[in-house]
């Protein structure tokens, strides 16, 4: 549940049912209306007519002495019942034909598809009108006039959503196990189906109700004895002026129930993924809430001590006990703590961790590219010397002064990076012109394609004029680069560059960028999962658990001589090119996913294989491992020392 | 046990009328109990032939032969019966599986299918099935998304395993995965060949996971098999420039440059491939 729902301090399932009281209400009503109406709704007492509310007829009496309370009851019950029949009509058919449409395609798809637009299309009073006209009215046919046109909103939202979901992985594996179309559709395509259309039908309540009652106000809708409220509307016409009592409740009524089912679809149709409807009828059982967060312990000490400084101007970035969490609960749930890092001109660094390590966020949150309502602490440097800058605590402004000029990104996701709207040319020459080196339209675009060319874009003047989702994978993550290049940086911080490429043109982005630091001695800092690919580039690596920095060094180090038992266990999870065919690869046992301030010891300590009881407490610091520049949070030190591999049965543990 | 004859096949275009031939004249074979690795590049048409091996797809032209039985010949009753032979794992974990069933009714829901057993012994057989892919009795209780990928993926070998298939087809069952959790999956998939002697057709764009898994590598582009032989040969002494391509570009841990310079093989885009192809 979001903040959202919580305004006025009520859940959502208390408001949901609130904006559906007087539906819910009337409901009620109709159905005890025998018991709750103090008259007979058809008996007349001619004597007694147009009598104004009193405490004898609540609500007065009409030109006939009906008592009008009763007859508003009675009448919900009808207007109410034709309105329920419709919808259970036109929603069953709708939803059955709209499901076999979207299931089966092809030509039967088209017949059907053509038939509910012809039927979306018909004025829908005229088709009742006309079915009226031939049947004579009467509930029965009011029901079958309103229902010949009602379907098709529903049909045509089923088949959209099943024709969604046909191609759906999860139903090629039914048919895969065995599964005839029957149940492919019951079981699985129906209920999705059905989830949109309850949500319509909740706004298509107010509809009918109002198609009810224009259609008695015409005369074709409920013959007279019986109450209906748009046959009590046209009674009471007439009297509008001299006994307001005949029209207004009615009135009022319908006005009411309408609302209700237009506010009930709005609240439906804006819940979450789920089908709302559903939760709403039959609540799912909840997870409890996960355990309230560890307050972040107050002055956490530095996970690292600043490593030995030397060559001070060399330096691009300094990070120094960096911090990001998210408010949560009233405290804050760190999911990056105390990390230091630092790159030097020229040099690559790499961030390995799996999902959740916190490997993102530690790249990117001194730029200011995190989520907006992270929490970051730290500092951050940009350059030594005189130049040297600090990014935390900048204004927006100030950052655009930096990013995109002394800093470049480069994003995982290359297709969600660029504008699909715009051609590539127009990316880059945006990004010329922030970094200040635009000048006249065709002088930006030379600068443009010499861009591209640096990315390794063989035609650049083709390639510029093309849009991101013509271009392949490898290419448009080329085209980030030479946006990211347009500032001449002194740093690129590349986040998951290769991840969702093919080998060969990861290898081939890889080497780009390694040519990219050689040529322009830019410091790069590039962010990854799997320690293979990185190991093709880097200078030195830092891996992260947890949102913490296990284990720093160069590269050759910490893969040739890794000292903190995740990093071991990290590499061994790395295919080995001389394993024979069905060698077990060793696994640590559990699951990553902990937080930094999960426990006040070592976050690792329940999946490692040499823990110790101290490291249930004692949270590890970087300290110096074989070398000095090698550093490793590990109490243990374990260093060279085997150690016992993983079961190969491990069990997945929650 | 699988014989694929020079199988062709593709899928009907944007209007549905000319079809793109994306497997051409492919010809593959997987014994008992073997694991066969099929390695290419994304658009090479390697998902195309994993539906056409497991009846999702019909091929245009070529034989698919399963224990000697033409598997698109088959109708009816006689599909159904040889469905539970042929299995497929697939690569997404996240959209295979359900999102409104548990863990457990989407176990039993095979058994259903083929009316296996009553509802106790189905119980006892959902039991065992999560267990042989190391995983708790109590994750049955659970829907897909408080699971982890790992999970998801163990799930989904689980259902594929509930009818006990002599083969699996694995269409990148661990490139969504963590690398670590790669690995446990991958063990698995090692530990049930040899509990089981359940035959393999594992898929995967990385010849790094293959080599260490397979008994035969495939090594497929554009459509066609480049090469194919056993492991050893095939990582050991590639004939086809394409292999070679592939094998300097594989990331690995050794240090030192693999290779140097630009590998041989231009970025091409497929022209007309589908999203969710390859």
């Amino acid at each position: 549940m979001t903040q959202g729902h919580r305004r006025w301090g009520l859940p959502a399932t208390v408001r949901t049912t609130l904006v559906a009281l007087p539906l819910i209400v009337f409901a009620i009503a109709g159905v005890l209306a025998p018991v709750l109406a103090p008259a007979d709704p058809t008996a007349n007492d001619l004597a007694a007519g147009l009598l104004p509310p009193s405490a004898d007829h609540l609500l007065g009496t009409d030109q006939l002495g009906r008592d009008q309370l009763s007859r508003i009851l009675y009448g919900a019950r009808i207007s109410l019942a034709v309105t329920a029949a419709v919808l259970a009509i036109s929603l069953a058919a709708g939803v059955v034909i709209g499901t076999v449409a979207g299931y089966l395609g092809g030509r039967v798809d088209r017949v059907i598809s053509r038939l509910i637009d012809m039927a979306v299309s018909l004025p829908g009073m005229l088709v009742a009108l006309a079915v009226i006209g031939v049947r004579g009215p009467g509930v029965e046919n009011l029901v079958i006039a309103l229902s010949l046109w009602a379907w098709a909103p529903y049909a045509r939202i089923a088949r959209a959503r099943v024709a969604g979901l046909r191609g759906s992985p999860h139903l090629d594996a039914l048919r895969l196990l065995g599964a005839g179309p029957v149940r492919v559709i019951g079981r699985h395509l129906l209920p999705p189906a059905l989830a949109p259309c309850l949500v319509y039908a909740s706004t298509d309540v107010g509809a009918i109700v109002l198609s009810v009652a224009t259609l008695s106000f015409l005369g074709l809708g409920i013959p007279p004895p019986h109450a209906e409220w748009g046959q009590m509307l046209i009674e009471g016409r007439p009297y509008l002026a001299s006994a307001w009592w005949l029209a207004y409740p009615p009135g009022i009524a319908i006005t009411a129930v309408v609302f209700a089912g237009n506010l009930l679809g709005e609240r439906l149709a804006g819940g979450d993924e789920r089908p709302s409807i559903l939760r709403w009828v039959r609540p799912a059982r909840r997870p409890r809430h996960s355990i309230a967060p560890r307050p972040a312990p107050a002055g956490s000490p530095a996970t690292s001590a600043a490593p030995a400084a030397s060559a001070e101007d060399d330096v691009v970035l300094r990070v120094r006990d960096l911090s990001a969490g998210y408010p949560h609960g009233g405290g804050l749930r760190r999911v990056v703590a105390g990390v230091s890092y630092e790159v030097r001109r020229g040099r690559v660094l790499a961030i390995v961790g799996e999902t959740g390590s916190g490997k993102t966020t530690s790249a990117l949150a001194p730029f200011g590219l995190v989520d907006p309502g992270a929490v970051v602490t730290g500092s951050a440097t940009l350059g030594g010397g005189a130049g040297a800058l600090e990014l935390m605590g900048r204004t927006p402004p100030e950052r655009h002064r930096v990013n995109g000029r002394r800093v470049g990104v480069v994003f995982q996701d290359s297709l969600a990076a660029l504008n699909p709207l715009r051609t590539v040319g127009a990316h880059v020459d945006e990004a010329v012109r922030n970094a200040g080196r635009g000048g006249r339209r065709a002088a930006t675009r030379r600068v443009s394609e010499e861009l591209l060319r640096l990315a390794g874009l063989p035609d650049p003047a083709v390639i510029a004029r093309e849009f991101p989702h013509q271009l392949s994978g490898g290419m448009r993550q080329r085209v980030q680069i030479a946006i990211a290049l347009a500032g001449e940086p002194e740093l690129l911080v590349a986040d998951e560059p290769t991840s969702a490429l093919d080998v060969t043109v990861q290898a081939q982005l890889l080497d780009l960028l390694g040519r990219l630091r050689d040529e322009l001695a830019m410091a790069m800092v590039v962010v990854s999962h799997d320690v293979a690919v990185i190991s093709r580039l880097a200078d030195s690596v830092a891996v992260m658990y947890a949102g913490r920095i296990v284990e720093t060094g160069p590269l050759a180090t910490v893969i040739g001589n890794p000292d903190h038992p995740y990093t071991r266990g990290l590499l061994d999870a790395v295919p080995r090119p001389g394993a024979a065919p069905g060698t077990r690869f060793r696994t640590m046992p559990g699951r990553s996913g902990a937080g930094p301030d999960d426990t006040g010891g070592c976050a690792f300590a329940p999946r490692c294989p040499i823990a110790v009881a101290a490291c249930a407490d004692d949270r590890p610091v970087l300290e110096a491992a074989s070398t000095v520049a090698h550093r490793s949070a590990c109490l243990r030190h374990p260093g060279g020392t085997a150690l016992q591999p993983g079961t190969a049965r491990e069990r997945d543990r929650l | 046990m699988l014989e694929v004859e020079r199988l062709t096949a593709g899928y009907a275009g944007p209007l549905g009328r000319d079809r793109v031939t994306v497997v051409k004249d492919v010809s593959i074979r997987v014994g008992e109990g073997e694991i066969v690795g099929l390695v290419g590049e994304s658009g090479c048409g390697k998902t195309t032939l994993a539906r056409v091996i497991t009846g999702l797809s019909r091929p245009s032209a070529g034989v698919v032969r399963f224990a000697g039985v033409d598997v698109h010949a088959l109708r009816g009753r006689a599909l159904r019966a040889h469905r539970r032979h042929i299995q497929m794992v697939f690569q997404d974990p996240y959209l295979t599986l359900s999102p409104r069933q548990t863990v457990r009714q989407a176990l039993v829901e095979p058994l259903r299918i083929h009316r296996i057993g009553d509802t106790r012994s189905r119980s006892a057989r959902v039991d065992e099935l999560l267990d042989l892919v190391g995983l708790d009795p109590g994750v049955g209780e659970r829907r897909p998304r408080q699971l982890s990928g790992g999970q998801r993926q163990r799930v989904a070998i689980a259902r594929a395993l509930s009818l006990g298939p002599r083969l699996l087809v694995c269409d990148e069952p661990v490139t969504a995965l963590d690398v670590s959790v790669q690995a446990k999956v991958l063990n698995l998939l090692c530990d049930l060949r040899d509990r089981l002697g359940l035959a393999c057709l594992f898929i995967a764009h990385d010849l790094s996971v293959v080599r260490q898994l397979a008994d035969r590598i495939a090594v497929m582009r554009d459509g066609r098999i480049v090469e194919q032989g056993p492991t050893q040969d095939v990582t050991a002494g590639p004939r086809h420039p394409y292999t070679r391509a592939l094998l300097a570009a594989t990331p690995t841990i050794d240090l030192g440059p693999v290779a140097s310079g630009v590998h041989p093989i231009g970025e091409h885009v497929p022209a007309s491939r589908p999203p969710g192809q390859g």
